[in-house]
Protein backbone atom coordinates (compact mmCIF):
# COMPACT_ATOMS: atom_id res chain seq x y z
CA UNK A 1 0.00 0.00 0.00
CA UNK A 2 1.44 3.38 -0.94
CA UNK A 3 1.56 6.26 1.51
CA UNK A 4 -0.97 8.19 -0.61
CA UNK A 5 -3.41 5.30 -0.56
CA UNK A 6 -3.00 4.94 3.17
CA UNK A 7 -3.61 8.64 3.72
CA UNK A 8 -6.65 8.52 1.46
CA UNK A 9 -8.10 5.59 3.37
CA UNK A 10 -7.35 7.23 6.71
CA UNK A 11 -8.95 10.49 5.64
CA UNK A 12 -12.01 8.64 4.43
CA UNK A 13 -12.28 6.72 7.71
CA UNK A 14 -11.77 9.90 9.75
CA UNK A 15 -14.59 11.61 7.87
CA UNK A 16 -16.94 8.70 8.45
CA UNK A 17 -16.09 8.61 12.15
CA UNK A 18 -16.80 12.33 12.42
CA UNK A 19 -20.09 11.81 10.63
CA UNK A 20 -20.97 9.05 13.07
CA UNK A 21 -20.44 11.48 15.96
CA UNK A 22 -22.75 14.01 14.32
CA UNK A 23 -25.33 11.29 13.74
CA UNK A 24 -25.68 10.25 17.39
CA UNK A 25 -29.34 9.98 18.38
CA UNK A 26 -31.03 12.39 20.80
CA UNK A 27 -31.49 9.76 23.50
CA UNK A 28 -27.77 8.91 23.57
CA UNK A 29 -26.81 12.59 23.54
CA UNK A 30 -29.13 13.24 26.46
CA UNK A 31 -27.54 10.40 28.46
CA UNK A 32 -24.05 11.69 27.67
CA UNK A 33 -25.02 15.17 28.88
CA UNK A 34 -26.42 13.70 32.11
CA UNK A 35 -23.16 11.85 32.72
CA UNK A 36 -21.20 15.07 32.16
CA UNK A 37 -23.43 16.99 34.60
CA UNK A 38 -22.90 14.27 37.23
CA UNK A 39 -19.14 14.42 36.66
CA UNK A 40 -19.12 18.18 37.25
CA UNK A 41 -21.16 17.66 40.43
CA UNK A 42 -18.48 15.22 41.58
CA UNK A 43 -15.80 17.82 40.91
CA UNK A 44 -17.83 20.40 42.93
CA UNK A 45 -18.30 17.94 45.78
CA UNK A 46 -14.59 17.20 45.75
CA UNK A 47 -13.77 20.91 45.94
CA UNK A 48 -16.11 21.52 48.88
CA UNK A 49 -14.77 18.39 50.59
CA UNK A 50 -11.29 19.76 50.08
CA UNK A 51 -12.22 23.06 51.78
CA UNK A 52 -14.02 21.22 54.57
CA UNK A 53 -10.83 19.27 55.09
CA UNK A 54 -8.77 22.46 55.16
CA UNK A 55 -11.10 24.09 57.74
CA UNK A 56 -11.29 20.98 59.96
CA UNK A 57 -7.54 20.48 59.68
CA UNK A 58 -6.89 24.13 60.55
CA UNK A 59 -9.18 23.97 63.57
CA UNK A 60 -7.58 20.77 64.77
CA UNK A 61 -4.08 22.25 64.41
CA UNK A 62 -5.13 25.40 66.30
CA UNK A 63 -6.64 23.33 69.12
CA UNK A 64 -3.50 21.23 69.42
CA UNK A 65 -1.32 24.35 69.49
CA UNK A 66 -3.47 26.06 72.14
CA UNK A 67 -3.43 22.90 74.24
CA UNK A 68 0.35 22.63 73.89
CA UNK A 69 0.86 26.25 74.95
CA UNK A 70 -1.47 25.80 77.94
CA UNK A 71 0.39 22.68 79.01
CA UNK A 72 3.71 24.49 78.74
CA UNK A 73 2.46 27.37 80.85
CA UNK A 74 0.96 25.11 83.52
CA UNK A 75 3.68 22.51 83.57
CA UNK A 76 5.43 22.00 87.01
CA UNK A 77 8.81 22.66 85.43
CA UNK A 78 7.81 26.21 84.69
CA UNK A 79 6.93 26.98 88.31
CA UNK A 80 10.02 28.14 90.18
CA UNK A 81 10.45 26.32 93.43
CA UNK A 82 9.84 28.68 96.32
CA UNK A 83 12.92 27.68 98.36
CA UNK A 84 15.13 28.42 95.41
CA UNK A 85 13.60 31.82 95.10
CA UNK A 86 14.17 32.47 98.77
CA UNK A 87 17.78 31.40 98.54
CA UNK A 88 18.24 33.69 95.56
CA UNK A 89 16.74 36.54 97.56
CA UNK A 90 18.92 35.76 100.50
CA UNK A 91 22.04 35.35 98.44
CA UNK A 92 21.36 38.55 96.51
CA UNK A 93 22.34 40.61 99.55
CA UNK A 94 25.67 39.96 101.28
CA UNK A 95 24.48 41.72 104.49
CA UNK A 96 21.47 39.44 104.79
CA UNK A 97 23.66 36.42 104.27
CA UNK A 98 25.94 37.49 107.10
CA UNK A 99 22.90 37.99 109.32
CA UNK A 100 21.76 34.45 108.71
CA UNK A 101 25.26 33.06 109.21
CA UNK A 102 25.51 34.82 112.64
CA UNK A 103 21.90 34.26 113.62
CA UNK A 104 22.80 32.18 116.66
CA UNK A 105 25.21 34.92 117.85
CA UNK A 106 22.54 37.61 117.60
CA UNK A 107 20.05 35.42 119.47
CA UNK A 108 22.63 34.89 122.26
CA UNK A 109 23.37 38.62 122.29
CA UNK A 110 19.73 39.48 122.63
CA UNK A 111 19.24 37.01 125.47
CA UNK A 112 22.27 38.43 127.33
CA UNK A 113 21.01 41.97 126.85
CA UNK A 114 17.65 41.01 128.31
CA UNK A 115 19.22 39.29 131.29
CA UNK A 116 21.51 42.20 132.02
CA UNK B 1 -20.06 26.99 39.23
CA UNK B 2 -16.34 27.76 39.57
CA UNK B 3 -14.36 28.90 36.54
CA UNK B 4 -12.25 25.73 36.65
CA UNK B 5 -15.43 23.64 36.61
CA UNK B 6 -16.78 25.64 33.70
CA UNK B 7 -13.53 24.83 31.90
CA UNK B 8 -13.89 21.17 32.82
CA UNK B 9 -17.49 21.17 31.58
CA UNK B 10 -16.40 22.73 28.28
CA UNK B 11 -13.56 20.23 27.93
CA UNK B 12 -15.81 17.23 28.59
CA UNK B 13 -18.39 18.60 26.16
CA UNK B 14 -15.70 18.79 23.49
CA UNK B 15 -14.54 15.17 23.87
CA UNK B 16 -17.58 13.26 25.11
CA UNK B 17 -19.09 12.23 21.77
CA UNK B 18 -15.86 10.94 20.29
CA UNK B 19 -15.05 9.18 23.55
CA UNK B 20 -18.45 7.53 23.52
CA UNK B 21 -18.00 6.41 19.91
CA UNK B 22 -14.56 4.95 20.68
CA UNK B 23 -16.03 2.97 23.55
CA UNK B 24 -19.01 1.92 21.46
CA UNK B 25 -16.81 0.70 18.62
CA UNK B 26 -14.64 -1.23 21.10
CA UNK B 27 -17.52 -2.82 23.01
CA UNK B 28 -20.11 -2.97 20.24
CA UNK B 29 -22.66 -2.01 22.86
CA UNK B 30 -24.22 1.35 23.67
CA UNK B 31 -24.88 0.73 27.38
CA UNK B 32 -21.38 -0.57 28.05
CA UNK B 33 -19.98 2.41 26.15
CA UNK B 34 -21.99 4.80 28.35
CA UNK B 35 -20.72 3.02 31.49
CA UNK B 36 -17.13 3.34 30.30
CA UNK B 37 -17.65 7.02 29.45
CA UNK B 38 -19.16 7.62 32.88
CA UNK B 39 -16.24 5.95 34.66
CA UNK B 40 -13.71 7.97 32.67
CA UNK B 41 -15.50 11.30 33.21
CA UNK B 42 -16.01 10.67 36.95
CA UNK B 43 -12.39 9.73 37.46
CA UNK B 44 -11.14 12.82 35.63
CA UNK B 45 -13.50 15.06 37.64
CA UNK B 46 -12.67 13.47 40.99
CA UNK B 47 -8.92 13.04 40.65
CA UNK B 48 -7.62 15.45 38.05
CA UNK B 49 -10.00 18.45 37.99
CA UNK B 50 -7.28 20.65 39.47
CA UNK B 51 -4.76 19.82 36.73
CA UNK B 52 -4.10 22.22 33.86
CA UNK B 53 -6.43 22.22 30.85
CA UNK B 54 -3.59 21.01 28.59
CA UNK B 55 -3.19 17.88 30.71
CA UNK B 56 -6.86 16.89 30.60
CA UNK B 57 -6.81 15.60 27.00
CA UNK B 58 -4.09 12.95 27.40
CA UNK B 59 -5.29 12.11 30.94
CA UNK B 60 -8.89 11.58 29.83
CA UNK B 61 -7.86 9.48 26.83
CA UNK B 62 -5.58 7.36 29.02
CA UNK B 63 -8.39 6.74 31.52
CA UNK B 64 -10.84 5.95 28.74
CA UNK B 65 -8.50 3.47 27.05
CA UNK B 66 -7.72 1.89 30.39
CA UNK B 67 -11.45 1.42 31.08
CA UNK B 68 -11.93 -0.10 27.62
CA UNK B 69 -9.08 -2.57 28.32
CA UNK B 70 -10.68 -3.47 31.67
CA UNK B 71 -13.99 -4.09 29.92
CA UNK B 72 -12.24 -6.35 27.41
CA UNK B 73 -10.56 -8.40 30.14
CA UNK B 74 -13.82 -8.82 32.04
CA UNK B 75 -15.67 -9.74 28.88
CA UNK B 76 -13.01 -12.25 27.88
CA UNK B 77 -13.26 -13.93 31.28
CA UNK B 78 -17.06 -13.94 31.12
CA UNK B 79 -17.02 -15.49 27.67
CA UNK B 80 -14.54 -18.16 28.81
CA UNK B 81 -16.81 -19.13 31.71
CA UNK B 82 -19.82 -19.12 29.41
CA UNK B 83 -18.02 -21.35 26.91
CA UNK B 84 -16.79 -23.68 29.67
CA UNK B 85 -20.22 -24.14 31.27
CA UNK B 86 -21.94 -24.73 27.96
CA UNK B 87 -19.26 -27.04 26.55
CA UNK B 88 -21.18 -30.19 27.54
CA UNK B 89 -24.04 -29.58 25.17
CA UNK B 90 -21.99 -27.70 22.65
CA UNK B 91 -23.79 -29.05 19.64
CA UNK B 92 -27.24 -27.99 20.81
CA UNK B 93 -26.10 -24.71 22.35
CA UNK B 94 -23.13 -23.41 20.42
CA UNK B 95 -21.86 -20.40 22.47
CA UNK B 96 -20.96 -18.56 19.32
CA UNK B 97 -24.50 -18.98 18.07
CA UNK B 98 -26.00 -18.19 21.47
CA UNK B 99 -23.81 -15.20 22.25
CA UNK B 100 -25.44 -11.86 21.96
CA UNK B 101 -24.65 -10.17 18.70
CA UNK B 102 -23.65 -6.77 20.00
CA UNK B 103 -23.54 -5.25 16.55
CA UNK B 104 -27.12 -6.23 15.74
CA UNK B 105 -29.46 -3.30 15.42
CA UNK B 106 -33.14 -3.07 14.81
CA UNK B 107 -34.34 -2.70 11.21
CA UNK B 108 -35.33 0.88 12.00
CA UNK B 109 -31.85 1.71 13.26
CA UNK B 110 -30.31 0.07 10.24
CA UNK B 111 -32.48 2.12 7.95
CA UNK B 112 -31.56 5.30 9.74
CA UNK B 113 -27.86 4.71 10.06
CA UNK B 114 -25.33 5.28 7.40
CA UNK B 115 -24.26 2.00 5.85
CA UNK B 116 -20.69 3.16 5.53
CA UNK B 117 -20.54 3.95 9.22
CA UNK B 118 -21.94 0.54 10.10
CA UNK B 119 -19.40 -1.20 7.89
CA UNK B 120 -16.60 0.84 9.38
CA UNK B 121 -17.80 0.15 12.93
CA UNK B 122 -17.87 -3.57 12.28
CA UNK B 123 -14.46 -3.55 10.57
CA UNK B 124 -12.78 -1.65 13.42
CA UNK B 125 -14.70 -3.63 16.07
CA UNK B 126 -13.34 -6.85 14.52
CA UNK B 127 -9.73 -5.70 15.00
CA UNK B 128 -7.80 -6.84 18.09
CA UNK B 129 -8.16 -4.23 20.85
CA UNK B 130 -4.58 -2.96 20.68
CA UNK B 131 -4.87 -2.45 16.91
CA UNK B 132 -8.18 -0.64 17.41
CA UNK B 133 -6.64 1.65 20.00
CA UNK B 134 -3.50 2.37 17.98
CA UNK B 135 -5.52 3.07 14.86
CA UNK B 136 -8.14 5.32 16.48
CA UNK B 137 -5.64 7.23 18.61
CA UNK B 138 -3.40 7.90 15.63
CA UNK B 139 -5.94 8.40 12.86
CA UNK B 140 -8.93 9.90 14.63
CA UNK B 141 -7.53 11.56 17.75
CA UNK B 142 -4.35 12.64 15.95
CA UNK B 143 -1.95 11.58 18.71
CA UNK B 144 1.74 11.14 17.87
CA UNK B 145 3.30 7.67 18.12
CA UNK B 146 4.97 8.71 21.38
CA UNK B 147 1.76 10.05 22.95
CA UNK B 148 -0.23 7.03 21.77
CA UNK B 149 2.41 4.78 23.35
CA UNK B 150 2.07 6.65 26.65
CA UNK B 151 -1.71 6.35 26.56
CA UNK B 152 -1.60 2.65 25.62
CA UNK B 153 1.21 2.02 28.13
CA UNK B 154 3.39 0.26 25.56
CA UNK B 155 6.44 1.07 23.42
CA UNK B 156 6.41 3.30 20.36
CA UNK B 157 7.45 0.29 18.29
CA UNK B 158 4.35 -1.63 19.44
CA UNK B 159 2.12 1.29 18.47
CA UNK B 160 3.66 1.36 14.98
CA UNK B 161 3.19 -2.38 14.58
CA UNK B 162 -0.43 -2.36 15.80
CA UNK B 163 -1.24 0.66 13.67
CA UNK B 164 0.30 -0.83 10.54
CA UNK B 165 -1.53 -4.14 10.99
CA UNK B 166 -4.80 -2.29 11.59
CA UNK B 167 -4.41 -0.21 8.43
CA UNK B 168 -3.67 -3.28 6.33
CA UNK B 169 -6.62 -5.23 7.74
CA UNK B 170 -9.00 -2.32 7.26
CA UNK B 171 -7.68 -1.78 3.77
CA UNK B 172 -8.42 -5.42 2.91
CA UNK B 173 -11.89 -5.32 4.46
CA UNK B 174 -13.03 -1.95 3.22
CA UNK B 175 -11.22 -1.90 -0.09
CA UNK B 176 -14.22 -2.74 -2.26
CA UNK B 177 -16.54 -0.17 -0.73
CA UNK B 178 -14.20 2.68 0.06
CA UNK B 179 -12.48 3.40 -3.23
Amino acid sequence: MTKDNENELNESIRQSLDESVDALDANTLSKIRQIRAQAIEKADARKSKHWQGVVVGGLATTCVMVLAVMMLINSPASIDPVPGNDLELISSSSDDLELFEDLEFYEWLEQNDLQS
Amino acid sequence: MLQSHRDLDAFLASVEKRAFRMAEIATGNKDDALDILQDAMFKLAEKYADRSIEEWGPLFTTILQSRIRDWYRRNLLRNKFRAWFSSKDEEENDPVQQAEDRMTRTPEQLLQSDRRIDELDMAIHALPLRQQQAFLLRTWEGYSVKDAANIMKCSAGSVKTHYSRAVHTLRDKLDDHWE
